[in-house]
């Protein structure tokens, strides 16, 4: 598969990395456009509460159901609620449940792919058909049958989420680290009598994290859709949480005559997403030249 | 393994991995291939659209003699003795009782159906049904007393369902073809409970010995007007009409009832809107405006016997304090969720009787939204600071428990107290609810009457129970117990005197706080204003196809 | 290639036993009774006591998990507490309508998103390739049930020209009968020469089936472009340009062949998350299928059913995906050396 590099030929030279990333975001507008936009939500979830003009759980049924005009750019739902301000905190959790769920599943996963890639052998075969288990179920299915187990809730959910989602980061970090193991400094390390332990946390871990971090970046935008669509169907967030999702669910029952109760929180959740994902692609574009050729 | 890379890198890339190789050679036969099959594509689509237009347009069809009703879920059991829930839609119209019972305010308690007349002896425990002669089933067995006989003693022997309201009867005799014989332990109002919504129905002998699974493959033998046609599990039940319905037929009559399931309420408007559907069943509080402005279209609430409860658990802290209940009850806003939430398909409660049921008592003292007075019986309670906090179930599909419960948790967040809320599906909800250790401070409770009567509120959900059941407050009180079993006895012979007890009892429940008695329940109901004659009838959650036409 | 298959076939029964003790660990630490849901409205003690041995669950939990995998493994899922029916029995009369929604959908998205990823890759870095990556991400990016939704309000709402929800119009299913044959409405119907009811059926399966597509069609385009890729840079087609062989031959002879592989692999790939998502499709457009059948399970705690439907779809998932690989086997000769 060498023949790639050889054909890259019409690409300038990589000048390095930090400008060879300025150099492809410079080249993507989309990235640009993600780059933008994942920066307006993650200062909106920041800044909540000064920039939502609402309470986003007051009730208030003066003014119900009021389509979008000047004090409500959103319009308000059936409980009078502000939409725009639910759509701001709504910003919170949804970054809350992404970053969350990512970093349980890097947990669950990492420990497993690098003792099975360290370790090889009948350990490896035994934690890679475990994997496999999980990977058995089409999307969505594990998390919902384990949501529906555990009870709704937006805990549940996210555990659930990073339950099925860990196989796929074991499996990449055991690849890396299968051909990490083979490097000469790990011979040198293990030589010098230093602990298995030690030599995977110190060495074969940091060095093949890279792609498991790109995977990551770009699971987060799919774990944030995923997410919302449990508690679309009624297993994720509970009210009073201000969840996008749940948004849409709830308004699903009036949106055909309301149309702004849905069509904002299902637009954030998209927008949000989007960029998450144009964000994640590019990252990988800039950070991992090595993963496009090794395949 | 190159196949294993393969498949494990393309299962990434739905989750974001677009390649980053270039080549950027002069190849065009992929490119002939793309445009190639786009082309095909987009002529196939084309053609198929063009098609269907045609045909399409003929299809409108016509309706006369069908009526649709969207129901929000599937019948769940067939056989009318075990049967419980939504069924009485499909139960009303293929089987009948012995009687019907009448919509308040009539002139006749009863109607007749199976029945023809019917007398009690003077101590309330023997009755005699002379039932109607020369009515078959659907499957073409002849209804008789044998036949009525064997349908009440199935029921309470099967113990499914409702069948404990022949839980007193004693004896059931058949001494000829046309009289039917009831005899209880205790005096029980037997008319009443002969018309019960839920397992009074008349079944063919020969279908009944069929057994539960036979009626559960979408079969029914009864008597009534309509009988079982198709069911399409999940999809729709249809009946057709019984040409031998002794009850007879005019040319107005629905010789074809849909049963139609739409799960969400939304597709159910839009269906009504449309055309699609002359009645559905769950009206959004937040449709009725635009419902009642469509001319072709009837809006309204109707009085039911359902009543809206939370009910709070005496037994288990900061709610085992009864100036704490007694707070909670005045800090919810009675005015405000019958208003807006139901958007006025609920009145305020007065007492656990609901106003259209005898027993009612509108003179009750109870509590009435005040924040001030809720401050104060808090802190009168004792209760500490930090144990204000209780626990709030309610079924999460309800969107009108849901907003109750979220204004409660702000109005309660005003005095101090904080209402974490626990929305879950009914099964799971009870089930925690019934162990104490499990149970949550408030509980969600709607409850209506087996057949009509003020006990079946005050036992079902207050009397004692040695392990709870549906009295989920947790409620044990000697002297409550005591005055609605009185009440009961009496119930036949002094109904007066029943009466007064009942009102004790409501007043008792109240001044405890037991419960936030909070909603009488009207129904939201839409149809199309072209269906004439249908007649409202709290008994009975259903409607009886065969007395409505399309005018 | 019997010992492959074998391999194969061993690996997967190991795997769906990995499945059942899943599914039967998360259905017995559901915090519920399923006997309360079972019952319905106002049961008394005695009912429930009785529910409780009928259903099993007085009974040691090793016994239960065995008595699981014995009639799992006959097919047997136990009652569902919500309808009431064998689970078997319900998932039997709507898998059908799935099958025809999942496979319609990914025939879409394969026909259109191929050819886009095809395109995007021959033409790298060009207006073609942006756009086709914009929609892309784009359409991962949509939750299912908002687009859904959007197409109801389109379609239905504004337009008028779709129906909203459902499989079939109620009377036509009455009245212009057809037996089931395949379970597929639009087959069925055609088999019965009712072109009324193919016709109703085609109308109410528009919607689901783009949503569903619109979704895949990015999965698809995406993993196409990256397969396509691969292909061109093969040695054997280099050499083929560059021995003159006339284009014709080479987009014949070779692409075409070529792609079926990747072809392939997307199909298998693309139906996981296409039975992952039709769960929300199907819950939106009140499709009679197992996706909603499972919500509506969920949402009322029927784990029977939940377990039932998540094990047969995991079971077709891994299915799929073996006839792939031996498909993918059987064309590319060289696997056989691997």
């Amino acid at each position: 598969m060498s023949s790639i590099d050889a054909l890259a030929g019409e690409h300038p030279a990589r000048p390095g990395r930090v400008a060879f990333a300025l150099h492809l975001v410079r080249g993507n507008p989309l990235m640009v456009f993600g780059l933008a936009v994942l920066t307006a939500v993650v200062l909106g979830a920041l800044l909540a509460p000064w920039i939502a003009p609402y309470d986003p759980t007051e009730i208030n049924f003066g003014d119900k159901l009021v389509p979008p005009r000047a004090d409500h750019l959103f319009g308000t739902d059936s409980l009078g609620r502000d939409i725009f301000s639910r759509v701001i905190y709504g910003a919170r959790t949804s970054l809350t449940v992404g970053l969350a769920v990512v970093g349980l599943a890097l947990l669950i996963g990492i420990p497993i792919g690098l003792v099975a890639g360290y370790v090889g052998g009948r350990v490896d075969a035994f934690l890679m058909r475990v994997t496999d288990v999980f990977l058995a179920f089409p999307a969505l299915l594990l998390p919902i049958a384990i949501t529906a187990a555990l009870g709704p809730g937006l805990m549940n959910a996210m555990l659930a989420l990073a339950i099925s989602w860990f196989p796929w980061y074991s499996r990449i970090l055991r690849g890396a680290v299968l051909q990490v193991r083979e490097e000469l400094y790990i011979d040198a390390a293990r030589a010098m009598g230093v602990r298995h332990i030690w030599i995977m946390i110190r060495h074969a871990l940091p060095n093949s994290l890279t792609p498991v971090i790109v995977q990551a970046s770009m699971d987060f935008g799919y774990t944030i859709l995923a997410a919302a669509s449990l508690s679309f169907i009624g297993i994720g967030a509970r009210p009073p949480t201000v969840e996008w999702g749940l948004m849409v669910a709830t308004s699903r029952s009036s949106f055909l005559e309301f149309w702004w109760t849905a069509a904002f929180p299902g637009l954030a959740i998209f927008v949000t997403v989007l960029a998450v994902n144009v964000l994640g692609d590019g990252i990988r574009d800039i950070l991992d030249p090595k993963y496009r050729s090794r395949r | 393994m190159r196949l294993a890379s393969i498949l494990l890198m393309s299962s990434l890339a739905p989750r974001g991995v677009l390649s980053g190789r270039r080549w950027a050679g002069p190849v065009t036969f992929g490119e002939v291939f793309a445009m190639k099959m786009l082309k095909k594509l987009i002529l196939g689509v084309s053609l198929l659209c063009a098609a269907v237009a045609v045909v399409a347009a003929p299809a409108a069809q016509a309706k006369s003699n069908t009526v649709t009703y969207a129901m929000y879920g599937d019948i769940k059991e067939w056989d009318p003795s075990a049967a419980f829930s939504l069924e009485v839609m499909m139960l009303v119209n293929v089987y009948e009782p012995l009687l019907w019972y009448n919509p308040p305010g009539s002139a006749e308690p009863f109607t007749p159906a199976l029945a023809t007349s019917w007398s009690t002896s003077d101590d309330g425990k023997v009755w005699t049904f002379k039932l109607r002669k020369g009515v078959t089933f659907h499957d073409g067995e002849p209804f008789n007393a044998a036949a009525a006989k064997a349908s009440i003693e199935r029921t309470m022997k099967m113990k499914k369902g409702a069948w404990y309201i022949w839980a007193s009867v004693d004896a059931i005799e058949a001494p000829d073809e046309e009289t039917l014989v009831i005899k209880t332990k205790t005096a029980q109002p037997i008319d009443l409970i002969a018309s019960s919504q839920y397992g009074a129905y008349m079944v063919s002998p020969k279908a009944a010995e069929k057994g539960g699974e036979w009626f559960n493959q979408g079969n029914a033998a009864g008597t009534g007007p309509y009988s079982v046609r198709q069911w399409k599990k999940g999809q729709q039940v249809v009946l057709e009409k019984n040409a031998d319905y002794w009850g007879g037929w005019t040319d107005k009559n629905f010789d074809r009832v849909i049963l139609k399931v739409v799960l969400e309420n939304a597709t159910q408007v839009q269906m009504l809107k449309s055309g699609e559907a002359d009645f559905i069943s769950l009206v959004p509080a937040d449709s009725m405006a635009s419902l009642a402005k469509n001319e072709k279209l009837t809006v309204g609430l109707i009085p039911s016997w359902k009543n809206s409860q939370f009910l709070i658990n005496v037994q288990k802290a900061p709610t085992n304090n009864k100036k704490f209940r007694q707070a909670l009850a005045h800090l919810w806003d009675y005015e405000g969720v019958t208003k807006n939430v139901y958007a006025g398909a609920a009145v305020p409660a007065r007492g656990v009787i609901p106003a259209t049921m005898w027993g009612h008592n509108s003179n009750l003292k109870a509590p009435s939204f005040d924040l001030e007075k809720a401050k104060q019986l808090i802190a009168e309670s004792g209760v500490k600071q930090a144990d204000r906090k209780v626990t709030m179930a309610y079924i999460g599909t309800s969107e009108e428990y849901k907003n109750s419960a979220l204004l409660f948790q702000q109005n309660a967040k005003k005095a101090g107290v904080t209402v974490e809320l626990l929305p879950g599906p009914w099964g799971t909800i009870w089930d925690k609810a019934k162990n104490l250790s499990t149970a949550p401070n408030l509980q969600s409770m709607t409850w209506w009457p087996t057949y009509p009567t003020p006990s079946d509120w005050l036992i079902g959900l207050f009397r004692t129970e040695k392990k709870a059941l549906f009295n989920l407050s947790h409620y044990a009180n000697p002297d409550f117990d005591k005055l609605v079993n009185a009440a009961v006895d009496l119930e036949g012979s002094d109904r007066d005197e029943a009466i007064r007890k009942y009102h004790q009892a409501q007043q008792m429940l109240i001044d405890d706080a037991a419960a936030i008695f909070y909603a009488d329940i009207k129904v939201r109901v839409a149809r199309q204003a072209s269906i004439g004659g249908l007649e409202i009838n709290p008994a009975y959650a259903a409607v009886f196809f065969h007395r409505i036409h399309r005018k | 290639m019997i010992k492959y298959v074998a391999h194969r076939l061993v690996m997967m029964t190991g795997i769906l036993f990995g499945v059942l003790v899943i599914t039967f660990a998360v259905s017995h630490v559901l915090p519920s009774s399923p006997v309360e849901m079972m019952l319905g409205a106002k049961p008394t003690q005695e009912q429930i006591d009785a529910a409780r041995v009928e259903l099993g669950l007085d009974r040691p939990l090793y016994e239960q998990f065995f008595r699981y995998i014995a009639n799992a493994a006959t097919g047997d899922f136990g009652v569902s507490l919500r309808t009431n029916q064998p689970v078997a029995s319900d998932m039997l009369e709507r898998l059908g309508a799935t099958f025809e929604l999942v496979t319609l959908g990914m025939i879409l998205a394969v026909l259109i998103g191929t050819p886009l990823g095809v395109l995007s890759a021959v033409r790298q870095d060009t207006a073609a390739d942006h756009g086709t990556r914009t929609i892309a991400i784009a359409g991962v990016a949509l939750p299912p049930f908002f687009t859904g939704m959007l197409l109801q309000l389109l379609f239905y709402g504004t337009l008028g020209w779709l129906p909203l929800q459902g499989r079939i119009d109620s009377e036509i299913l009455l009245d212009y009968s057809f037996e089931t044959v395949t379970g597929l409405y639009l087959i069925d119907t055609l088999l019965a020469g009712q072109w009324q009811a193919f016709v109703s059926a085609l109308l109410h399966i528009a919607l689901p089936v783009l949503t569903l597509a619109v979704f895949s069609l990015a999965v698809v385009t995406r993993i196409s472009r990256n397969m396509m890729v691969e292909v061109l840079s093969e040695d054997y087609i280099r050499t083929a340009r560059a021995y003159g062989l006339p284009r014709r031959a080479i987009h014949y002879r070779y692409a075409l062949r070529a792609t079926l592989i990747p072809l392939l692999t997307v199909i298998g790939l693309t139906y996981g998350y296409m039975l992952g998502s039709s769960v929300i499709v199907e819950f939106v457009f009140d499709w009679p299928g197992l996706g909603g059948y499972i919500v509506g399970a969920i949402i009322s705690n029927d784990f029977p059913a939940v377990m039932g439907v998540t094990l047969f779809f995991a079971t077709t998932y891994l299915l799929v995906n073996l006839i792939v690989d031996l498909l993918y086997f059987a064309v590319d000769p060289r696997l056989r050396m691997a």
